[in-house]
């Protein structure tokens, strides 16, 4: 039997400056493992660095010399991926590396030598294709799904006909307790008191993809994938039974598909409603009377709206186009049926200035007279490789030099030189 | 009582999205805090300029704090990757 031990490198604690959030569940990794189980490759274990230590994930890898070891990878945590890869590699593992944030950069990763292959877009297939292979002895890498990796002359990518992106309706219901992982540590991590201190709180997805085309994201599916809207509300009422009374919905794009959403609520009208509020990301201009009736229907109790800046050209110029007074009148819909919203933005977008930044104070404080805003979030804009920020930033023949190159960064640097070249800060005469 | 422990301010004060505290005294070794409605706050062209020596990014990052300020309901946690 092959064996796989999986594991998300995605830490939060102190030194990636990031909010620690131990609640959030590794689903790529769990859909990846559950799938593996479905075929009949039970031997696949999921660690998460959010709760497992590097010594705790090193020293398994150690104990049980896996055949394969998966990483999901993310650029605030090159330093865990690269402590994980090194101690897999030299006992013999086979190292994958996958994940969002890995598709644009296989090329890079791959200059790691621990490294022998990074999946591009999903992972189930190309998984699936290599755990077969290795059952079978066979240790070729030619024609796996979605698998760039290097032989002793050159780097292979895959052809666009070894691209395989899997229906999400066919997938099985992610198994949250797969070999022995423990998600009850998961449903009791919710540490919000502020906001709600009887949450108990998990994430799943719905459906895939965003064809929107914002330039500071680096999302790499386009098209819009679904589940089965019946899959959904079992999946939803399994939760239910495991405890759960809140579900964070991580589609990109949750009203996209108003006849979706309808299939949903419909199975709730017939089925039963259940009792678990959930939070999802809404694009503004998919909020209407419709859309908007409908979460109502499914216990939407808040929505992440990604509004980015309060100054419209700005907005545009980085890839939204509608205006402040639409946005207000959607958020208005929202706050009319006591749906929350959680109003995110970007701070330094390509082409802002200090008049910018205050339209966005005031845009974010006149929200509030439209709707309940529940933890506006202001974030430091960061280029993400394969983003078209990214490929400005690659126009700059200096930073070209700079970043053109490898996958670890100084973060602060790299958003420090952005800035520079993108914004317009005057500089006062303040000390 | 929970408080915040820098500046000796009990919790449920800061906890209170929509105002901001503006001003802490201590009389007789109490704090006695100023509050304002975040709303009725508006930030000046001295907040909003990047000062002599200050990098892009520290000045980005000093903004987002003042909005978070004074913001009603911002999220005062660091960022998120989610």
């Amino acid at each position: 039997m092959v064996s796989t031990l999986l594991v998300q490198a995605q830490a939060t604690p102190q030194e990636s400056g990031l909010r620690d959030e131990k609640w959030y569940l590794p689903l790529g990794l769990l859909s990846i493992a559950t799938y593996l189980g479905s075929a009949g490759f039970s031997d696949v274990q999921v660690l998460d660095a959010d709760h497992d230590s590097l010594e705790k994930i090193t020293s398994r890898i150690l104990q049980e010399r896996p055949d394969i070891v998966g990483v999901n990878f993310n650029v605030f945590n090159t330093t865990l991926l690269d402590d994980v890869v090194a101690v897999a590699h030299d006992i013999g593992s086979f190292t994958v590396v996958g994940g969002q944030a890995a598709t644009p950069i296989s090329d890079r990763l791959l200059s790691n030598q621990n490294i022998d292959s990074v999946v591009v877009y999903d992972g189930e297939e190309a998984l699936l294709e290599l755990t077969t292979r290795f059952s079978r002895g066979n240790r070729a890498l030619e024609g796996v799904p979605n698998l760039a990796y290097k032989t002793s002359e050159r780097i292979i990518l895959p052809s666009r006909k070894d691209l395989r992106l899997p229906n999400l309706a066919d997938l099985p219901e992610i198994d949250r307790r797969i070999n022995g992982f423990d998600f009850d540590r998961y449903l009791k991590a919710w540490n919000r008191s502020d906001i709600d201190p009887d949450r108990i709180a998990t994430s799943m997805y719905t459906q895939k993809g965003c064809a929107k085309t914002c330039t500071f994201c680096a999302r790499i599916d386009k098209k819009l994938r679904q589940r089965s809207p019946e899959k959904v509300y079992d999946e939803l009422k399994n939760l239910g039974r495991d405890g759960v009374n809140y579900v964070y919905v991580v589609d990109d794009t949750f009203a996209a598909d108003p006849q979706y959403l309808g299939e949903l609520a419909t199975l709730y009208a017939t089925r039963g409603a259940l009792p678990i509020q959930l939070w999802a990301f809404v694009d503004a201009r998919d909020v209407d009377d419709v859309s908007v009736d409908l979460m109502k229907r499914l216990n939407v109790e808040k929505v992440l709206v990604g509004i980015e800046t309060g100054n419209e050209e700005l907005r545009k110029k980085n890839g939204k186009m509608y205006s402040n007074n639409s946005l207000l009148r959607a958020m208005g819909r929202l706050g009319g049926a006591g749906i929350k919203v959680e109003d995110s933005y970007v701070l330094g977008l390509a082409g802002e200035t200090d008049a910018t930044l205050h339209d966005t104070f005031r845009l974010a404080q006149k929200l509030t007279s439209v709707c309940q805003t529940e933890g506006t979030a202001y974030n430091i804009m960061t280029p993400l490789i394969g983003s078209p920020d990214w490929n400005r930033l690659m126009h700059i023949p200096d930073l070209k030099k700079k970043y053109g190159k490898g996958y670890k960064f100084d973060i602060a640097e790299l958003r420090n030189d952005y800035f520079t070249h993108f914004c317009n800060f005057d500089q006062g005469v303040l000390s | 009582m929970r408080e915040d422990k820098e500046n000796k301010v009990p919790l449920e004060v800061l906890l209170d999205g929509r105002n901001a505290i503006v001003g802490i005294d201590y009389v007789g070794g109490q704090p006695q805090v100023e509050l304002r409605d975040k709303l009725s706050i508006d930030l000046s062209q001295y907040d909003l300029q990047r000062m002599e020596g200050e990098s892009p990014l520290a000045y980005v990052t000093r903004v987002r704090e003042l909005f978070v300020k004074y913001t009603p309901n911002a999220d005062p946690t660091p960022e998120t990757l989610r």
